[in-house]
């Protein structure tokens, strides 16, 4: 019922809002245009999966749609798994709740945006990654470092941008279906539609609903694999482009997610559960008006605004987080790039988060608030040199003031060569419970300061070298090299002893520290037509000083990951044959954990498989996840004694479930 | 061991013969299109690459150009320009040849 009431109020809200924009004026290409989304495709035969950006300040790592389609890519999570910048793992090993790691840091410290909206705030990021399907997104932006201040200062190890399918794609209807043998499904329907013959009016309806409707127990531990879940996600965005001048785009969304995860239902109803209810609309539009005739100078105002709801109870409510989050953001710009070598950007911006929450029995509501002014100078010296300088003020409303600098070079000596460095300041307000989410999935007593929201700030410096290699005339082979650190002035800790979870600031823990330092080589080739061998190895060494652990090792991250990916193309993609295998370094655990030898997890193999058969607006794909079958041993603490005091079931550190074989389709029907 | 070699033996010939048979005609076609973006780049290819008779599909946005190498007798040049104008674009022949592989004895 909660669904249904849901669905039809957002409904109805998506069936006035085109009516209430319609009046709105009109805009440009907001923040400019993004050229590297789909760079690969403008001269083709066949597009690249994973590349990376040649013309790009800050090292970019883009995923493409035809990388979008090498695995079943159901949610944005998987569809970093031929990354090894990003690693994809499980908050927990009950609810299904993704997350991403970058730069040996949680995924909270990297800013999520959807076409340049910053998302997944808050009490959105626990199951974000599961709730943006993979095949509602046209391509993902990878950037590593520390990127523009234009969206704020959030981004303190990266920045992933979604580009969403458009109105102006010329595919007046888009479905994939997929099946997992688990009995995972899920559909997609997607319809853009011109509205006139000029394309002034243009929209793009997706639809997506998603389930697993038979839970397994591939490991005998009496719990499911993936919860029993059931999700349901609505979105229609809109584009006004006036050929002369203004720009609009708005867009509404609605999605509403149940999951049960838990033991098994054979253990009757008096098992050990976990009901999570998330509901979440959002409503944006953005603007852009041109001030001159070429386009040169533009005004750009972004708004947004986000619900987010989420009601979870463990095991019969004896631990429970209930909350709600408001989100209002709101962006206006100024950019000149009237003069070549010479662009500006200029503007304000603030972002105010209400929460209301019930943390454990206890109330709690914060009204978090950041103000900032800033400017962008970026000069460009034809191809060769680019500097991007930023500049950014912000009041928090607790925190005070605060200065954020940043700074990209990029050089580039000739066409075979690319030498990039960058970095600066990052700042975001903490929201610790949620940004552990997995911690109420354990049995310990949770003790320190969960309900205040300090601010966790870092300094993130780099480089990156990439060589295209000139006997390739078509640049399709290159090596790159690339290092990223960062030093945090403070952050929320978490520390596991044997029967607490404590939380504490590492302002008030005298002479405590937190960095990683993160390595990467990438190579990539085509040693014949239609064949890509692309390799890629991330070594990180992550250091966090905590009262708990026998050594300074920040717990529960890997050391290390290795990528090869194979492709193979017959000529015009007819058939298409994906193969990945990754290596995983091993991860410190927290010293409670027993049976580690050495205190870290085993390395383990992960293959992915996937054969692609094209015909004429259809594909039909088959392929298999995890073929190693390879799964954490035990990675439910205490799980014969649920209800017991060591149950514990947040320290995930490899694959929940085992082998996983999948099927689907997508047909478009083409304008 | 004999019938080894035996089967061996079969399947190399039937592989021969089937391999020897008349040399497939092919040529190598370039339209000037009205592509302007790359959104026409991907519509192209997606579509003329299932077009009856097509062996191989180069879409380049720089010059606006579709180069097709195709088997004759299965399509021809008024056929794949129709397939073109089709998909909303204009198609006009530049250049018709026989690829460098069918000129060979």
């Amino acid at each position: 019922m909660k669904h249904l009431s849901f669905l039809l109020f957002s409904v109805l809200f998506i069936g006035l809002a085109p009516r209430a924009e319609a009046q709105m004026p009109d805009t440009t290409g907001i923040y400019g245009e993004r050229k590297d989304s789909l760079e690969a495709a403008v001269f083709v035969s066949r597009q690249a999966g994973n590349y990376l950006s040649k013309g790009k300040e800050i090292r970019t790592e883009v995923i493409s749609a035809a990388g979008l389609c090498k695995m079943a890519c159901c949610s944005l999570a998987e569809s970093f798994e031929n990354s090894a910048s990003v690693t994809v793992g499980y908050a927990d090993a009950v609810t299904g709740a993704r997350q991403i790691r970058l730069l040996g840091q949680n995924g909270i410290y990297t800013q999520m945006l959807d076409e340049n909206r910053p998302v997944m705030r808050g009490l959105s990021a626990p199951f974000g990654l599961n709730y943006v399907p993979g095949q509602w997104l046209e391509s993902i932006q990878i950037a590593k470092g520390m990127t523009s201040v234009i969206n704020g200062v959030e981004s303190m190890t990266g920045q992933i941008n979604m580009e969403h399918r458009k109105p102006t794609d010329e595919k007046p209807l888009y479905i994939q279906a997929s099946a997992m043998a688990d009995t995972k499904c899920d559909l997609n329907v997607i319809s853009s539609l011109q509205l006139d013959d000029m394309q002034k009016w243009s929209t793009v309806i997706l639809a997506h609903v998603d389930g697993n409707f038979k839970p397994m127990d591939g490991n005998g531990d009496g719990f499911m694999d993936d919860p029993r879940q059931l999700q349901f996600n609505f979105a229609n965005r809109w584009l006004y482009f006036n050929p002369g001048g203004i720009q609009v785009r708005f867009g509404v969304r609605a999605i509403s997610d149940s999951r049960l995860g838990g033991q098994m239902e054979t253990f009757g109803e008096d098992r050990w559960k976990a009901d999570i209810l998330n509901r979440n609309l959002n409503g944006y539009v953005k603007v852009g008006l041109p001030l001159n005739e070429d386009g040169s100078k533009s005004f750009a105002v972004v708004a947004d605004y986000t619900y987010q709801n989420m009601e979870s109870s463990y095991s019969f409510a004896r631990r429970s987080y209930d909350a709600g989050q408001n989100t209002a953001f709101a962006n206006i710009l100024y950019q000149d790039n009237s003069n070549e070598a010479h662009h500006f950007t200029a503007g304000i911006s603030n972002t105010f988060d209400f929460y209301k929450e019930t943390v454990l029995g206890k109330q709690a509501s914060a009204r978090l608030n950041d103000l900032g002014a800033f400017g962008e100078y970026t000069f460009h010296s034809g191809d060769v040199f680019s500097m991007i300088a930023g500049l950014r003020g912000d009041w928090y409303n607790l925190g005070g003031f605060r200065f954020s600098p940043r700074l990209t070079l990029k050089y580039s000596p000739d066409e075979s060569i690319v030498l990039r460095a960058n970095g600066g300041r990052g700042i975001r307000y903490s929201v610790p419970l949620v940004d552990n989410f997995g911690v109420l999935s354990s049995a310990k007593t949770i003790t320190g300061d969960y309900i205040s929201h300090p601010l966790e700030e870092s300094w993130t410096f780099g480089g990156n070298a990439t060589w295209y290699m000139p006997f390739d005339k078509s640049g399709k082979t290159w090596l790159s090299v690339d290092y990223f650190g960062s030093i945090f002035t403070n952050q929320v800790f978490i520390e596991y002893t044997d029967t607490e979870i404590q939380f504490s600031e590492m302002k008030d823990r005298p002479g405590s520290y937190s960095r990683t330092h993160n390595f990467q080589v990438d190579f990539s080739t085509e040693p014949f037509r239609g064949f890509t061998v692309t390799l890629t190895g991330r070594y990180t060494d992550a250091r966090q000083s905590l009262a708990c652990q026998s050594d300074d090792v920040k717990p529960m991250t890997s050391r290390y990951k290795g990528v090869l990916n194979l492709q193979y193309a017959t000529r015009l993609n007819k058939w298409i044959f994906d193969f990945t295998a990754s290596v995983n370094g091993p991860c410190r655990v927290w010293d409670f954990m027993k049976g580690y030898e050495g205190g870290y997890s085993p390395v383990f193999p992960l293959l992915y498989a996937q054969v692609t058969r094209r015909f004429k607006g259809w594909d039909i794909y088959f392929g298999g996840e995890n073929l190693t079958n390879y799964r954490q041993p035990n990675p439910i603490i205490g799980y014969d004694a649920p209800f017991g005091p060591d149950f514990d079931a947040s320290c995930v550190w490899g694959p929940v479930s085992g082998i996983k074989i999948y099927a689907g389709f997508r047909f478009t029907l083409w304008k | 061991m004999k019938k080894t070699f035996a089967i061996l033996a079969a399947a190399i010939l039937s592989a021969a013969l089937l391999t020897s048979g008349k040399p497939v005609d092919k040529r190598q076609v370039t339209f000037v299109t009205s592509i302007e973006c790359k959104k026409c780049v991907e519509k192209v290819r997606e579509n003329m690459s299932f077009e009856k008779g097509v062996e191989d599909l180069e879409v380049t946005l720089d010059d606006q150009t579709v180069k097709i190498t195709y088997n004759t007798a299965k399509t021809d040049t008024t056929k794949l320009g129709a397939a073109i104008r089709k998909l909303g674009y204009t198609a006009k022949v530049v250049k018709d040849t026989p690829t460098p592989a069918s000129k060979r004895p």
